[in-house]
């Protein structure tokens, strides 16, 4: 299983996040639907950044992938458990 | 006791962390940076998206008391106002994998007390409390 890691930005919130989904989109359609999502220079998330990782995950099970989160900030990974995003997503 | 008061206009939410850097550096809120962003953040999308329809002309304002241990914002939107808010107390599993609907419930997380009053959205948060995070 091929896997792409991909960065996430500093501050996940709206501008970033659009940018995000945009190229994460392009890669899917190519082919890449494994991600390991590296958040280890990420400090910052809100709603607008978990509804970007949600629609990556749903397009990459469409066809037939998945994704992974890793490095987790505390206050981040707090978000993800709050809205229980953890019971979804892999995170090592 | 000091009290620190001000207010701030913006359209849309394209400088929204911009606005956020400044108010916390100005009330010396570092230790509660991230609950506070994350509140104002949700805060200010809400009142774009939703009050003023997603139109970037329509101004947001941002009003921010800090007394006693209590941080009082204000977030005004264009629209007409709502009454009885609704606000999830939890991710349902039906709602678990939805694309939108998280940002009331985030702020509800991480504030003392939300509501709508009109078309303002009114949050206290207590940052008497230290935050190690």
């Amino acid at each position: 299983m091929t896997e792409l890691r991909i960065a996430i930005p500093e501050m996940f919130s709206v501008d970033e996040a659009g940018m995000f989904r945009d190229q994460t989109r392009t890669t899917i359609e190519q082919g890449t639907v494994n991600l390991l999502l590296d958040f280890a220079g990420c400090r910052f998330i809100d709603s607008t950044g978990l509804g970007v990782i949600v629609s990556t995950y749903k397009k990459c099970a469409e066809n037939g992938g998945t994704i992974r989160l890793t490095a987790l900030h505390p206050n981040v990974l707090k978000v993800f458990e709050l809205t229980r995003l953890t019971n979804v997503f892999d995170i090592i | 006791m000091r009290i620190l008061q001000s207010e701030v206009k913006l359209y849309g939410a394209e400088h929204t962390q911009r606005i956020i850097d400044g108010m916390i550096a100005e009330l010396d809120l570092h230790e509660h940076a991230f609950d506070i962003r994350l509140i104002l953040a949700e805060a200010i999308t809400n009142a774009h998206m939703h009050g003023n329809g997603g139109d970037s002309a329509k101004p947001i304002l941002v009003r921010y008391v800090l007394d006693a241990g209590w941080l009082e914002l204000q977030v005004e939107d264009c629209g007409p106002g709502i009454t009885g808010l609704p606000i999830p107390n939890e991710i349902s599993d039906d709602a678990l994998l939805n694309d939108r609907g998280r940002g009331l419930f985030l702020i509800r997380c991480f504030a003392d007390r939300v509501e709508m009053r009109g078309n303002i959205m009114c949050i206290s948060k207590n940052i008497s409390i230290s935050h190690t995070a």
